[in-house]
This record gives structure tokens, C-alpha cells and sequence, in this order.
């Protein structure tokens, strides 16, 4: 007598035969020791399966997920803002530096302290919005005269200026780039 | 896990159809009812708690955006359990957890099944044992897993397998005994 195929073994097991079929696949097996073990064993096989430990949902994921989905609360988190305003402004102090210098003036900083305090009086009378004071910068930068005579700026205003430049450009841009990595990682400690 | 867990409750309909309109509350009311099953099958899938709860939330976010495609005549359960397996199934493939640890019932909330016996011995024969298959099952190819997972922890008929994989019934058959050989031997050669 031929043994009992594997893939009938199985199909008997996951209750996936017709009824002759099963009918047969019993009979054979009362009367064969080794196609019963082998029935044994994949019934083991599953009790194990079904054993293996599963830890608990270890949190709630309605709110991240319905934080991802809403449009509404998508966008650059106030952290966001609050870097590329302090790139502008500190990118307008530069600009009010250099102008005297680039339209060929001297005494760049006392010009930009000037400039500064002109710049915080008028926010403190107007409250002007952000779009209002680089509308303004632009407006200025369009009066410069761009063929200035760049030798009346100092070797070392010069590097201030490059160092200044080079620090706004590098540390807002690198706050703005970690900001992603920070939300995924903000994501994950709400998993926890 | 049975298959009862997955079938629609009465008011299911409703919600869906309110999801689908926009309503943000019945979508997180369809979350909360369906993300620890997500949460189990991506644990059974991927075999790390962290993983698994990134995919979850992952299948829940795409299945929002894909609500519009959904029949809300049908249940929600298998529909959004393909898009998770999909998810499972291409889960980064650089990082297949068949060399990541394993907690096996160490951590998170984990429960070890009470031996009767009590022996100590017996206890981490037993913990060992299972700590064996788990990786055998994790060692499977994640096609063929899929099927070992929805067969046995989802109790889904070698039909509704084809159904929820898209593969032919002969593929099911055939990865799902191919994957209790192969489990059964690693089981077998630690005895």
C-alpha cells in the first residue's frame, strides 16, 4: 500500500478535501502507522505555530494616524517657522551691514546699527508682517548699486561678512533639514 | 487569531461610508477596532514589535488615501489587512528580520504559555523550542510566510489566501507545504 502524498496530508489537516476524498484519506489512515505520524506531526506543527508569543499592542494609533492624515496639520510645525524667521532677520541685519559698504560708504557697522535701530523702531510702531520687511529689503536691495566699489569693504569686513553669511546659510539650513528626521523620530517616541 | 476577529461589526457600513465622506472621527474609530489585528500581523511578519507598529500605522494611513477605491458593502477588515500584507511584503527589503532579535516572550507584554509541568528544564526546552521556530518562520521568504501567517494565525481558507495574496491556489498550496516542511525540519532537528 502507497503512502499517503504530502499535499493530501496537508489538504486533509486544513479541512480542504471533498468528503469522498476525506473519506478515503481516513480509511487509509487506520490502517497506516506512518501516514498517522505523519499527520502527527504537522499536527504538532500547527499546535506550535498557534503556541508562538505575540506581545500586545504596545500603543494607541489612532492619533498618529489621524495626525498624518489631516491636511489641515500638515506643513512645517511652528519650530520651522520660528528658524526661517530668524535666518530672515539675521540675513536683514547682514544686508543693512554691507549696503553702505556696496554703495560705497565706509563705516559699514555703525551704518548697520543705524539701520537695525531704524528697522526695530518701525516694527515697533507698525508691527510690520515678515512679508512686509523683506517687500522692504527687496526694495533696497533693487536701489543698490551692484558695480560698488567692492574695495571700499576691508579684508576683514569681508570675512565677517562671508562668516556671517556662512553661519546664517549653514545653521538655519540645518535646522530646516533636521526638522523631518526630528518629526520621524518624535513619531517613534510616540510608539513607545 | 480567528477569522471571527476580522469580519464586519453591524455598524461597520456606516462608519465606512462616513470615512469616506471625510469624517476623520469614524476613520480613527475604524483604527482603533482593526490596529492590534494590523499590529499581530505585521508582529507575525516582520518579527519586531517596533516594525510592526510602524506598519500598521503605515496601512492605515495608505488605506485613507486609497478609501475612495473601497465598496463599502464589503468589509473593511480584509481590505485594509491586503494593503498591510502588501506593505508586509515589501517591507525594506535590506532589512529581512531573519537575523533581527527575536523577544520571545521577554518583552513587550509578551505572554508565555503557562507550562503545566512547572519544570524548569521543561520551561526553557520549551522557550527554546519556540524560540526556534520563530525564526524559522522568520527565515521564511515573506511570500511564503504570508501564506503560513494567514493560514495559520488568520484561519483564512486556501481560497481566501488566493484571494487576499492575488496568487493562484495552486501557489498557495504549494508555499504553504513547502513552508511546513521546511518548519517542521527545523523543528524536528533541534529535537
Amino acid at each position: 500500500m502507497s503512502h499517503l502524498t504530502d499535499d493530501l496530508l496537508n489538504e486533509y489537516l486544513d479541512d480542504a478535501l471533498p468528503a469522498r476524498s476525506r473519506a478515503e484519506v481516513e480509511s487509509h489512515l487506520a490502517g497506516c502507522a506512518a501516514c498517522r505520524a505523519e499527520v502527527a506531526a504537522l499536527r504538532g506543527l500547527a499546535a506550535a505555530l498557534g503556541d508562538l508569543p505575540a506581545p500586545a499592542l504596545p500603543a494607541d494609533l489612532t492619533r498618529a494616524v489621524l495626525g498624518e492624515i489631516a491636511p489641515a496639520q500638515r506643513g512645517w510645525p511652528l519650530r520651522a517657522w520660528a528658524t526661517l524667521a530668524a535666518q530672515v532677520v539675521a540675513a536683514l541685519i547682514l544686508a543693512a551691514w554691507l549696503a553702505p559698504a556696496l554703495q560705497g560708504g565706509g563705516a559699514p557697522l555703525s551704518a548697520a546699527w543705524g539701520a537695525v535701530a531704524a528697522a526695530a523702531a518701525e516694527i515697533g510702531s507698525a508691527r510690520p508682517l515678515p512679508t512686509d520687511l523683506i517687500a522692504r529689503a527687496a526694495e533696497r536691495a533693487l536701489d543698490w548699486h551692484i558695480p560698488a566699489p567692492i574695495a571700499a569693504l576691508g579684508a576683514r569686513d569681508w570675512l565677517a561678512a562671508i562668516a556671517a553669511a556662512a553661519a546664517i546659510w549653514l545653521v538655519g539650513s540645518g535646522l530646516l533639514l533636521r526638522l523631518p528626521a526630528q518629526h520621524h523620530e518624535e513619531r517613534l517616541e510616540a510608539h513607545r | 487569531m480567528g477569522r471571527a476577529m476580522w469580519d464586519a461589526g453591524p455598524d461597520e457600513r456606516a462608519l465606512t461610508e462616513r470615512a469616506q465622506r471625510g469624517d476623520a472621527d469614524a476613520y480613527g474609530e475604524l483604527v482603533r477596532r482593526y490596529q492590534a489585528r494590523l499590529f499581530q500581523l505585521g508582529y507575525r511578519m516582520l518579527g519586531d514589535p517596533a516594525d510592526a507598529l510602524d506598519l500598521a500605522q503605515d496601512a492605515f494611513v495608505r488605506g485613507h488615501a486609497a478609501l475612495a477605491s473601497f465598496d463599502p458593502a464589503r468589509p473593511f477588515g480584509p481590505w485594509i489587512r491586503r494593503i498591510a500584507l502588501n506593505l508586509a511584503l515589501n517591507w525594506r527589503a535590506q532589512r529581512q528580520p531573519a537575523s533581527a532579535p527575536l523577544p520571545i516572550g521577554h518583552e513587550g507584554g509578551a505572554v508565555e504559555p503557562a507550562d503545566p509541568t512547572g519544570d524548569p528544564e521543561q520551561i526553557a526546552l520549551a522557550a527554546e523550542q519556540r524560540a526556534m521556530l520563530q525564526r524559522a518562520v522568520l527565515a521564511l521568504p515573506a511570500p511564503f510566510r504570508a501564506v503560513v501567517v494567514l493560514r495559520h494565525y488568520h484561519d483564512l481558507s486556501y481560497e481566501e489566501i488566493a484571494e487576499a495574496l492575488d496568487i493562484p491556489l495552486s501557489d498557495v498550496k504549494s508555499r504553504l507545504f513547502r513552508a511546513r516542511r521546511q518548519l517542521r525540519g527545523a523543528l524536528e532537528g533541534q529535537q
